[in-house]
C-alpha cells in the first residue's frame, strides 16, 4: 500500500483500522510493524487507533496485542520528543563549543545553529540528543555563546535540572548544581564539571615534571611538585653519579643530602602513583637530575601542554624545560656531549661561568614565560619563541612593565594566530 | 622571612648576578619594578590609597586607611600636639607563613618602621595643626595598614601607600570659639563641621618621605629585592627620604647580619639618587590616582584588565 493512500486511511477514527490491520500479522512486534506504524499514525491520533488496536472484536488477538505493544511504545516516544522540544530547544541558545568560542562573532554562530539541521532524536527516549546534550543552561539568560558566558564564581547556580551529575567543582544544594570554584563550566553528556581557571597540577604517569626536594626522609625524599600533596622520589629511582648500576647499600642512604638537599631543584619523570595519589618520581636517565645555571619561572599548570619533548634548547641559546607541573626552568645551554663527558657531577651544586649575554638572554626568557603566564598563553617551544622575538625591541627589564607587555602580548597574539592558519 | 629555600645554584645564580649588576629579571641593582596606586577607595576613611609593586601588575600589594578622630587630652600627653598611630597588618591570605601567628613579628617589624617614619616632626605633617584645643582636645590620625599580597619589598610598598594615603587625607574642619562660663571664666569649646564639602587637607603632607629599602647580596646591594632575592638577602636597611632629600628614618631588617661600615655609606648617599626618582615618579602616579578617583571612574585594578588582550 503506497503511503499516501494509508494517510487518507488513518483519517479518522473508524478507519484507521484499514490502515493499520494491513500490516499483516508476520510483522507483529517487530522493527518493520514500529516503522510502518510510525508512518501511518498522525501525532495526536495515537489513542483512536490504541483503542481500536486493543478491542477484541476487530480480529486476532495476538496480532492486535502486538501491534498495540508497538503503538505505546510509539505513543510514548512522541511524548518525550514534545517534551524535549518545549524544554530542551529554548535552551540551545548557549553552545557548550570551545572552539566555537572566540573567532566566530556570536551572531553568526547563532544563525550557524540555527542553519544546520539537527539530528533527529530518535534512539532511546529520554535522552537528549547529542547537541541538547552539549547545550548548556547556566541560568539561561547568558546573552552569547562564548567562554565568558560559561564562566562562574564560587557559588553560582549552574543548572537546577535533576537530569544532570555534578562533577569535580560543582556541589549540590536543594536539587540545584552550584559551582565551588571559579572556572569555566564544562559538560559531557550528563556530567557537569567546572574547570577553574587557577588549579593545582594533577599528574600522569609518563609526566615531565621540575621539582623543589622540601624534605629528606628515609631512603626518599619529599618533593614539591605543584600538586595537592608532595611527590616521592625514591633512593632507589635516582642515577648514581657516574651511571654505576648497583643496588642502594646502607652508605647511600647516609649520604641522601649529597645527592639531593632541601631546596634542590629536580628535573623527573613520573613513575607511578601511590595509593594516596601522591606521585612517584624517577631521574634514571642522563637528562634528569639536578638543575643548575639557570633560574626558575612558576606559572599555571594548565598552561604546559603534555609534548613529546619537554626539554628545549631555543635559538638564542638558552635552554628550557618546561614541567608539565607548571614548573619551568631556563638556563644556560650546556651541549648534551658535555652533560654526558660530565656523567661523574650530575649532583654538582655548583654553576658554571655565565656571560653577561648569556644572563641576558636568560632573563630575556623567563620575562618572556612570565608574561606568557600572565596573559594565559599555553607555553610551548613555538609560543616562547615568538615572544622572545617580539620582545627584541626591548630591553629585557621593561618587558613586564604594563604598557610594553600589552604592546607584546598583541604581537604574540597574532603570530599565534597566523601560525595556527 | 626566608620561608622559601633555594637550591644553591640558584643562590648562586641570584648573588652572581647582583654582583654583576643584572638581577635574574633583567634589572640593574637600583631598579625598581613597576608599581601601581589608587586612592580614596575606601569612602568611610579620611583618606586611603592602595599601592602594589611587582612585574605585571601583580606583585606587593598594600592597602592603607586614614582615619581621624578626636581625642580628649590626659595629663602627660604633649600639651599641644596631634598624634599619628600606626599599625600594620599582613594578612593570612597573603603568604602562606603569615597563618596563625606567622606574621607577628613582621606586624611589629612594619609598624615600627611607619612609626619611625610617620611618628615625628621628621614625617613634615605639622602636628602642631592637629591640636584642636591645647590641654584639651586633638586630632589622632590613625595609619592602618593592610598587607594583601607579598612578592618582596614590603616595606616600599606600604611607605608609598601610607604616603599616599595621607596626601589623599582630607580632616573635617573643626570651628573653635570662647565662651564664658559661670564664673566668668573664658572657656574654650570646639564644634567639628559635618559637612564633607567642607574639610582641609593635612598640613605638611607634601613633605612626608618616602622609603627605599636596600638588600645586600653577595658583595652588593640592589633596591626593591623580588620575593627570590629576599630568600638570599644578608642584610637589609630602609631608609627614608624626605623631598628636601634630607634622611629621616633609618630601620634595620630583622633578624639579619650587619652591613660593612662601607657599603653602609655607598648605601646612604645612594638613597638620595634613587628616593629623587621616586619621588618624582610618585608624583606622576599620584597625581593620575587623584584624578581618576576625582571622575569617579570606577575602574576594575590592571590585575584582572590585563588578562582579556587574548
Amino acid at each position: 500500500m503506497p503511503a499516501g493512500d494509508a494517510d487518507e486511511h488513518v483519517g479518522g477514527g473508524g478507519r484507521i483500522g484499514m490502515g493499520v490491520a494491513g500490516l499483516g500479522p508476520a510483522k507483529r512486534g517487530g522493527g518493520a510493524a514500529d516503522a510502518v506504524v510510525r508512518e501511518r499514525i498522525p501525532p495526536g491520533r495515537e489513542h483512536d487507533a490504541l483503542a481500536y488496536l486493543t478491542d477484541p472484536k476487530q480480529g486476532d488477538v495476538k496480532t492486535l496485542t502486538a501491534q498495540a505493544r508497538t503503538l505505546r511504545k510509539v505513543t510514548l516516544r512522541r511524548r518525550w520528543q514534545a517534551l524535549y522540544d518545549e524544554y530542551w530547544k529554548p535552551r540551545n541558545r548557549l553552545q557548550l563549543d570551545l572552539e566555537a568560542a572566540s573567532p566566530i562573532s556570536p551572531t553568526t554562530r547563532r544563525r550557524r545553529m540555527r542553519d544546520t539541521p539537527r539530528p533527529q532524536t530518535d534512539r532511546v527516549a529520554g535522552t537528549p540528543s547529542w547537541d541538547a546534550a552539549r547545550c548548556m543552561d547556566v541560568d539561561m539568560e547568558a546573552p552569547a555563546a562564548s567562554v565568558a558566558a560559561r564562566i562562574v564564581t564560587p557559588g553560582s547556580a549552574i543548572t537546577s535540572d535533576p537530569a544532570f551529575m555534578r562533577g569535580h567543582g560543582t556541589f549540590g544544594e536543594g536539587g540545584t548544581i552550584y559551582s565551588s570554584v571559579a572556572g569555566v563550566v564544562e559538560r559531557i553528556n550528563k556530567l557537569v564539571s567546572v574547570r577553574s581557571l587557577k588549579q593545582r597540577y594533577s599528574g600522569e604517569i609518563g609526566d615531565i615534571v621540575v621539582g623543589r626536594i622540601t624534605a629528606v626522609g628515609s631512603k626518599r625524599w619529599s618533593v614539591d611538585v605543584n600538586s595537592r600533596q608532595d611527590g616521592v622520589l625514591l633512593l632507589s629511582s635516582i642515577n648514581l653519579p657516574g651511571g654505576i648500576q648497583r643496588r642502594k647499600s646502607e652508605s647511600d642512604e647516609l649520604q641522601m643530602r649529597t645527592f639531593f638537599a632541601e631546596g634542590d631543584l629536580v628535573f623527573a619523570e613520573v613513575q607511578s602513583y601511590f595509593v594516596d595519589g601522591a606521585l612517584s618520581l624517577h631521574t634514571r636517565s642522563i637528562q634528569y637530575g639536578k638543575l643548575r645555571n639557570g633560574t626558575f619561572v612558576s606559572v599555571f599548570p594548565q598552561l604546559v601542554p603534555r609534548s613529546r619533548t619537554h626539554f628545549h634548547t631555543l635559538p638564542c641559546g638558552v635552554d628550557i624545560v618546561l614541567g608539565v607541573n607548571g614548573y619551568i626552568w631556563v638556563s644556560k645551554h650546556v651541549p648534551a656531549a658535555a652533560v654526558e663527558a660530565n656523567a661523574e657531577h650530575i649532583y654538582s651544586d655548583k654553576n658554571e661561568p655565565i656571560a653577561d649575554e648569556e644572563r641576558e638572554a636568560i632573563a630575556r626568557v623567563a620575562n618572556c614565560i612570565q608574561l606568557l603566564n600572565r596573559l594565559y598563553v599555553k607555553i610551548t617551544e613555538t609560543s616562547v619563541i615568538f615572544a622572545y622575538e617580539e620582545s627584541l625591541g626591548h630591553a629585557a627589564k621593561d618587558l613586564l612593565a604594563l604598557d610594553t607587555a600589552t604592546e607584546l602580548a598583541h604581537g604574540v597574539a597574532a603570530r599565534l594566530k597566523q601560525q595556527s592558519e | 622571612m626566608a620561608s622559601l629555600i633555594l637550591s644553591p645554584a640558584e643562590q648562586d645564580y641570584i648573588t652572581r648576578g647582583v654582583e654583576k649588576g643584572l638581577r635574574a629579571d633583567g634589572r640593574g641593582g637600583l631598579d625598581r619594578r613597576e608599581v601601581s596606586l589608587q586612592t580614596n577607595m575606601i569612602s568611610q576613611a579620611n583618606g586611603s590609597a592602595r599601592c602594589r609593586t611587582g612585574h605585571l601588575g601583580v606583585g606587593t600589594d598594600v592597602l592603607v586607611g586614614v582615619k581621624a578622630e578626636v581625642r580628649t587630652w590626659t595629663a602627660g600627653e604633649p600639651e599641644d600636639r596631634g598624634a599619628v598611630e600606626c599599625s600594620v597588618e599582613c594578612s593570612p591570605s597573603a603568604a602562606q607563613k603569615f597563618e596563625g601567628r606567622g606574621a607577628d613579628d613582621l606586624n611589629v617589624e612594619l609598624t615600627q618602621l611607619l612609626d619611625r617614619i610617620l611618628g615625628g616632626p621628621q614625617s613634615g605633617i605639622d602636628l602642631g595643626a592637629l591640636c584642636i584645643i591645647p590641654r584639651q582636645a586633638y586630632w589622632v590620625l590613625h595609619v592602618d595598614a593592610l598587607v594583601l599580597d607579598v612578592k618582596g619589598s614590603i616595606a616600599d610598598t606600604l611607605v608609598w601607600a601610607a604616603r599616599a594615603a595621607l596626601l589623599s587625607t582630607r580632616l573635617p574642619r573643626v570651628v573653635v570659639e570662647s565662651v564664658a562660663d559661670e564664673d566668668g571664666n573664658m572657656q574654650s569649646e570646639f564644634d567639628v563641621v559635618d559637612d564633607p564639602e567642607d574639610q582641609v587637607p593635612l598640613q605638611g603632607a607634601e613633605d612626608l618621605p618616602l622609603a627605599v629599602t636596600f638588600s645586600q647580596i653577595g658583595k652588593r646591594y640592589v633596591v626593591d629585592a623580588s620575593e627570590q632575592e629576599d630568600a638570599v638577602t644578608q642584610a637589609r636597611v630602609t631608609v627614608a627620604v624626605s623631598p628636601q632629600m634630607d634622611i629621616c628614618a633609618i630601620q634595620k631588617g630583622a633578624a639579619l647580619r650587619g652591613f660593612p661600615p662601607s657599603l653602609l655609606t655607598e648605601i646612604l648617599h645612594s638613597a638620595r639618587t634613587v628616593a629623587r626618582e621616586e619621588l618624582l615618579r610618585f608624583k606622576d602616579l599620584f597625581a593620575a590616582a587623584s584624578a581618576k578617583s576625582a571622575s569617579g571612574a570606577d575602574e576594575p585594578s590592571t590585575a584582572s584588565t590585563f588578562i582579556g588582550t587574548f
